[in-house]
C-alpha cells in the first residue's frame, strides 16, 4: 500500500481522473464511491471495512451532535472517542508495558493493528478537523460515504498529509472546469518531481550516507544532518506525488513542503516543513489557544499569552513523534527555541541597521545555516528516543 | 472602511510591527513584513478587535489572507453591530 510505483495505485489514479469528471453525482460522493474501490484494491477488503465501520460510527456522533436533545453528548464523543483512541493507539505503539499486554491479547492486538494504520493515515486528525468545522464553525455535514472520502482518501492513507474539510466540501461547490491540459501538465510535474525527490535524491543519500540495505541510524551529528536532508527528500517527494495525484483526480490535496532549508527563522523553517501537520496544531491548538488568553489577559500581554500558547502546541508535536516524557521534554524544548528565536528576532528587527540591504543579505545567506544548525542540533539531542538503535 | 477608520488600522499595524513607515495596501500580507509572522497574526486581531470593538472568530483569523480581506472583515461586523 505505501509504494509510490504501484501500478494499480496509479490505473486508480488515471481511471479517477478520466471518469469522475463524468459521474452523474456531486463530486464528493463519486469521489467518496471510487475511493472505496481504491481503498479495497490497495489495502484489502478489512482496512476498507473498517473505514467504513470508523466513518459510519463517527458520522453518527457528528449527526448527534447537531440535533439539540443531545447536542453536547454528542460535541464531547466526537471530540473525545478519535482522541482516545489515538493515545490509546500511541500508548499501544510507544510503551513497551502496553506492548507486552497486547501480545498477551491476540485480539485486542488486532484491533490495535488496525488502529495504528487508522492513525498513520491521519485519520484522528482529520476527525477533529471535520468536528471543529461542523461543530464550531457550524459547515455542513456531509453524506456518510462522502465522509468516507474525506477522512480516509486513498492517496493519502499512507502519510497524509492532513487535508481541509471545508476544501473538501468545495469540491461541491466548485464549478469552474479547468483546463485538462493545464491540469495533466501541472499534476504531472509535481509527480515528476516528486519521483525524482524521493527515488533519486532520497534513496542515493541513503545509500550514500548508510550503506545499501541499511538502517537509518545516526551515530554523529553529520548522520543526523543527513537523515534530516534524506527525511525532506522522502517525505516531500511523497508528499508531492499525492498533490499530483489529488489534482488529477480534482480532489484538494495541500502542499506539505515549501523549501523548508531556505527558511531564515525557526518559526519559518516549521511553516515550510510539513505544513499540513503545521497547520493543523496552529488552527486547532495554538491559535484557540493564543486567542483565549490575550483576550483574557489583555493585549499588553499578547507577547506572553503567545509564548504560553506555544507550550500545549509543541507538547503536541513532541507527544505526536512518540509518546513518552521524553518527547514531550523534547517538544518543549522547541518550545522555548522557538519563542527565543522570536523574541530576539523580533529585538533585531527593532534596531535601525537591521533595516538595510547589507543586513537583509547576511540575514537571507547566514539565516539558512544558522535554521539548520539549529533544528539538526535538536533533533540530534533526541534521536535515540525517536530512532533507537 | 472610512478613512479615519483606515488611519486607526494604519497605526495598528505600524506599532505592533514596528514599521513607522508602513502604508496599508490592500493587497499587503505577511510576506511583505517581516514581523508580520504566526504568533504576530493573532496579536494583530487582537488589537483590532480591542480597537475596532468586534471580535473574531478562529476560523476568520486564520482565513485572513490580506489587508483588503481584514478591512471587509472588519465592516462586516460593523454592519452586524450596528443591525444588532
Amino acid at each position: 500500500m505505501g509504494s509510490c510505483l504501484d501500478i494499480h495505485f496509479w490505473s486508480i489514479v488515471a481511471l479517477a481522473a478520466l471518469v469522475m469528471r463524468a459521474l452523474p453525482v456531486r463530486r464528493t460522493i463519486g469521489f467518496g464511491l471510487w475511493n472505496l474501490l481504491g481503498l479495497a484494491v490497495l489495502g484489502g477488503w478489512q482496512l476498507t471495512a473498517s473505514a467504513l465501520v470508523v466513518t459510519g460510527i463517527y458520522w453518527s456522533l457528528l449527526r448527534w451532535s447537531q440535533r439539540t436533545r443531545y447536542a453536547k453528548l454528542g460535541t464531547w464523543a466526537a471530540i473525545m472517542v478519535p482522541g482516545l483512541i489515538f493515545v490509546a493507539t500511541k500508548i499501544g505503539t510507544d510503551w513497551s508495558i502496553a506492548h507486552s499486554w497486547l501480545n498477551d491479547h491476540p485480539q485486542a492486538l488486532l484491533l490495535h493493528r488496525v488502529f495504528v494504520n487508522l492513525a498513520y493515515s491521519y485519520v484522528f486528525l482529520r476527525m477533529i478537523e471535520m468536528a471543529h468545522c461542523v461543530i464550531w464553525k457550524a459547515m455542513p455535514l456531509l453524506d456518510p460515504l462522502s465522509t468516507a472520502g474525506y477522512l480516509f482518501p486513498f492517496h493519502m492513507i499512507f502519510a497524509g498529509p492532513v487535508n481541509l474539510y471545508q476544501d473538501h466540501l468545495k469540491m461541491n461547490a466548485s464549478l469552474e472546469r479547468r483546463d485538462p491540459w493545464f491540469v495533466a501538465l501541472n499534476g504531472a510535474d509535481q509527480i515528476a518531481t516528486g519521483l525524482i525527490y524521493k527515488y533519486v535524491c532520497a534513496e542515493y543519500l541513503r545509500i550514500a550516507c548508510f550503506g545499501v540495505g541499511g538502517r537509518l541510524i545516526s551515530a554523529s551529528w553529520i548522520d543526523t544532518a543527513a537523515l534530516i536532508v534524506y527525511l525532506f527528500f522522502d517525505f516531500a517527494g511523497y508528499s508531492r506525488i499525492m498533490l499530483g495525484a489529488g489534482m488529477w483526480m480534482g480532489v484538494p490535496t495541500p502542499v506539505n513542503f515549501n523549501s523548508p532549508f531556505s527558511a531564515t527563522t525557526i518559526t519559518d523553517f516549521f511553516t515550510r516543513w510539513h505544513m499540513s501537520l503545521g497547520a493543523f496544531i496552529q488552527r486547532n491548538i495554538f491559535m484557540p489557544l493564543q486567542m483565549t488568553l490575550v483576550r483574557r489577559w489583555g493585549v499588553r500581554r499578547a507577547a506572553w499569552a503567545g509564548v504560553a500558547a506555544l507550550v500545549p502546541a509543541w507538547a503536541f508535536v513532541g507527544l505526536w513523534h512518540r509518546f513518552s516524557l521524553g518527547c514531550m521534554v523534547y517538544g518543549l524544548v522547541f518550545a522555548a527555541v522557538v519563542a527565543t528565536d522570536k523574541l530576539m528576532r523580533d529585538r533585531v528587527l527593532r534596531q535601525s541597521w537591521s533595516q538595510s540591504a547589507a543586513a537583509a543579505w547576511t540575514a537571507r545567506l547566514l539565516g539558512p545555516v544558522y535554521v539548520f544548525v539549529v533544528v539538526t542540533t535538536m533533533l540530534h539531542i533526541v534521536i535515540t528516543e525517536l530512532m533507537p538503535a | 472602511m472610512t478613512s479615519r477608520d483606515t488611519a486607526r488600522l494604519t497605526n495598528i499595524f505600524r506599532t505592533l510591527f514596528n514599521q513607522p513607515e508602513l502604508q496599508l495596501r490592500d493587497d499587503l500580507t505577511a510576506r511583505d513584513v517581516p514581523t508580520w509572522d504566526s504568533l504576530n497574526h493573532v496579536n494583530l486581531m487582537m488589537y483590532v478587535e480591542e480597537e475596532f470593538g468586534v471580535r473574531f472568530s478562529t476560523g476568520e483569523v486564520s482565513s485572513m489572507q490580506n489587508v483588503g480581506d481584514l478591512k471587509r472583515l472588519i465592516d462586516a461586523k460593523a454592519v452586524t453591530k450596528q443591525a444588532a
